[in-house]
C-alpha cells in the first residue's frame, strides 16, 4: 500500500481573550486545599497548507465577552490578519463545537463552509437544552446563525470522521459536548492533535482530571485515549484553553509576540 | 375509560391553494384534474381546557409560497371561543412551514414536538434541497429560540398530554411527524396531520410525494388505522378539502370554515375510502 502524500501544515494559535480563574473552578474532582490561580486563555487556530488555509473555530466578539465577563483582546479575524489570513476569503471554517467561545464570529467568514458534527447540532437544539446547566454555554443567536448557514447550503456535517484534505481530518470525541470534534493535522514534526475543548488544559489529560463543563464524563475520558492514539506523542496534543501554550511555543513573529504562537515548532518543555 | 373526558375536536380551515391532483401523489394518477389543498389547524376542547394542534403559516410565508391565507391560525382558534393568549399547550405535528408559523400568537404555550423532528430539520438531511424546501428557516430558528426559553416539550415516540389525548410518532413525510389521538363520544379520533394528507393517499394507497421515507409513510398508514381501533373513518387527513363536507359545520356561521370531527360524519365515508365502486 502506498502512503497518500500529505500536505504539511503550519499551525498557529491566536489568543483573542482571557479570564482569571482558580484551578478548582475547572475540575470535577476538586482539592479543597488547592487555591492556585489558573487563568484561561481563548484561542482560534489557523491551519496553513501550501494550497489552502483552514480556520478552526471563530471565538466570540466583544459584546459576548463582556456579557460573560471575559477580557476581550481582539476580534479573532483581526488576530488572523496579523498572520496574513483574511477571514473574508476563508472557504473552510472548522467548528469544534457550538459553545459561545467557538462559533461566535461566524459572520466574519461570509464565504466559508462550516464543518461540524451533526450530533453537536442535535445537542444544541434538542431536549437536553431544557437543562440550564447544559444550555448556559450556548448562545442561541449563534445557533440561529449556523442553522441559517445550513439552509444556505454552507454547512457540512461530519460524522464521525471527516477528511478535509490528506493530512487534515476531524474526529468526533464528545464528552465536553455531545458533538465535540478534534482536528488531526500532519506537520513537519509529525501528527498533531488540536484538542480544543477535549482537554482545556494540559493537566486535564496528563493527570486524568476531567474538566467540569461536561456532558458525558465517560466520553471525555475516552477522548483522552483517542487523542493519545491520534497524536505522535503527548507533546503533539494542544489543549484548547491553557495559557501554557503561549509559553511553550515560539511567537509566530516579533510583531505577534504574546498573541500568536507557532504550534508546529518544537515545544519548549 | 371513565376518567377520560369526551373531547370536542374541530378542524378549522385557514388557507388553501389550487393545484393539479397529480401533485398529491408519488405515483402518477392517469385521471388528472384541478384540485385544491386545504390548510387546517385543529382545536381540541375538553376537561376544562383547549389544546391547539399546529399553528399554520402567516402572511409573509403565504406570499413567499403563493398560498392563500384566509385567516391567521390564532384567529381560527378565537373562532372556537378560545383566547390564544391563554393557551397552555400547542402540539406541533412537524416543522414544515404550514404547521408552525404563528407561534408568537401563543405567548404562554408549551410546544410539543418530537425529538426527531428538530434533529431532522437542523441536521444533515437539510443539505438536500428537496427535503429542505418545505421548511422556512425563520420558523425553524423561532422554535430553537423557544427551546432556549424552555418552552418546547420534546416527545420521544409516544406521550399522553392529558387523559384521552396522546401524541404518536409516525415519520415518513418527515422524520419526526406525529399524529394525535383523541377520545370523543364516538370513540377514538386520530388527527393524522401530515402522516396522511389526503384520503386517497391512504385509501389507494398512493403516498404523498413530499416524503422522506416511503416505507415509514406506508407503515404510518397502518399505524393510523390501528390508533383508530381499526376504524379508518375516524382517521382525519391533514390537507383534504373533503373534510369540510364530510363532517357537520361547527355552527351555521362557520359553514365552510370549521367542522366538528367528534360528530358522526354526514358524508359518504364508503366512497371516500373506496370501499364501494
Amino acid at each position: 500500500m502506498t502512503e497518500t502524500p500529505h500536505d504539511t501544515y503550519e499551525i498557529y494559535a491566536i489568543k483573542y481573550a482571557w479570564r482569571d480563574a482558580m484551578r478548582n473552578e475547572h475540575l470535577i474532582f476538586k482539592d479543597p486545599h488547592d487555591d492556585a490561580s489558573m487563568p484561561m486563555d481563548y484561542f482560534v487556530w489557523a491551519i496553513v497548507g501550501k494550497q489552502k488555509t483552514y480556520v478552526l473555530d471563530s471565538g466570540f466578539d466583544r459584546p459576548e465577552g463582556e456579557k460573560r465577563g471575559r477580557t476581550f483582546l481582539r476580534q479573532p479575524a483581526e488576530g488572523l490578519r496579523m498572520i496574513g489570513v483574511d477571514a473574508s476569503n476563508i472557504d473552510d471554517l472548522i467548528i469544534s463545537h457550538l459553545h459561545y467561545d467557538h462559533i461566535g464570529t461566524w459572520d466574519d467568514f461570509p464565504k466559508a463552509t462550516l464543518y461540524l458534527q451533526e450530533k453537536e447540532m442535535q445537542f444544541a437544539t434538542g431536549r437536553q437544552m431544557r437543562h440550564a446547566t447544559l444550555r448556559h454555554s450556548f448562545t442561541v443567536e449563534h445557533i440561529e446563525g449556523v442553522i441559517r448557514a445550513l439552509y444556505d447550503d454552507r454547512v457540512v456535517y461530519c460524522d464521525p470522521i471527516e477528511e478535509l484534505a490528506p493530512g487534515l481530518t476531524l474526529h468526533h470525541v464528545g464528552g465536553h459536548t455531545h458533538g465535540l470534534q478534534v482536528a488531526r493535522v500532519w506537520t513537519r514534526r509529525g501528527w498533531m492533535v488540536l484538542a480544543v475543548d477535549a482537554t482545556h488544559y494540559y493537566m486535564n489529560f496528563e493527570d486524568i482530571r476531567p474538566y467540569k463543563t461536561v456532558h458525558h464524563v465517560g466520553d471525555m475520558l475516552e477522548g483522552y485515549r483517542l487523542m493519545a492514539s491520534l497524536a505522535d506523542s503527548p507533546k503533539h496534543i494542544i489543549p484548547g484553553h491553557d495559557p501554557l501554550v503561549m509559553e511553550r511555543y515560539p511567537a509566530a513573529s516579533k510583531e505577534t509576540d504574546g498573541i500568536v504562537v507557532r504550534l508546529d515548532a518544537d515545544p519548549i518543555y | 375509560m371513565a376518567d377520560m373526558p369526551e373531547y370536542e375536536v374541530h378542524a378549522i380551515k385557514y388557507g388553501d391553494h389550487q393545484r393539479m391532483r397529480q401533485e398529491n401523489f408519488l405515483f402518477k394518477d392517469p385521471h388528472d384534474e384541478a384540485s385544491s389543498i386545504d390548510f387546517y389547524i385543529w382545536v381540541v376542547q375538553g376537561g376544562g381546557k383547549t389544546y391547539v394542534i399546529d399553528v399554520g403559516f402567516e402572511q409573509k410565508e403565504a406570499e413567499a409560497r403563493g398560498r392563500s391565507l384566509h385567516r391567521l391560525p390564532s384567529d381560527a382558534v378565537r373562532m372556537m371561543g378560545a383566547d390564544p393568549n391563554n393557551i397552555d399547550d400547542v402540539v406541533i405535528s412537524h416543522l414544515h412551514y404550514d404547521h408552525c408559523g404563528d407561534v408568537s400568537s401563543f405567548p404562554k404555550a408549551k410546544f410539543y414536538l418530537q425529538d426527531r423532528e428538530m434533529a431532522y430539520c437542523t441536521g444533515r438531511c437539510m443539505t438536500h434541497a428537496p427535503l429542505r424546501h418545505p421548511y422556512a428557516v425563520d420558523y425553524v430558528v423561532n422554535m430553537v429560540r423557544l427551546v432556549y426559553d424552555d418552552r418546547v416539550h420534546y416527545v420521544d415516540g409516544e406521550m399522553e398530554i392529558a387523559p384521552g389525548l396522546s401524541l404518536h410518532h409516525i415519520g415518513g413525510h418527515t422524520d419526526g411527524v406525529q399524529a394525535v389521538r383523541v377520545w370523543t363520544k364516538n370513540g377514538w379520533l386520530v388527527l393524522a396531520t401530515d402522516s396522511m394528507h389526503f384520503y386517497d393517499n391512504m385509501a389507494i394507497p398512493n403516498p404523498f410525494p413530499i416524503v422522506y421515507s416511503v416505507g415509514d409513510m406506508l407503515d404510518g398508514y397502518e399505524k393510523l388505522r390501528a390508533l383508530a381501533d381499526g376504524n379508518e373513518d375516524r382517521v382525519i387527513p391533514g390537507h383534504d378539502p373533503q373534510v369540510m363536507g364530510l363532517f357537520p359545520a361547527a355552527s351555521k356561521e362557520l359553514e365552510g370554515i370549521a367542522v366538528a370531527l367528534h360528530e358522526t360524519p354526514i358524508g359518504d365515508m364508503d366512497k371516500v375510502w373506496r370501499r364501494t365502486k
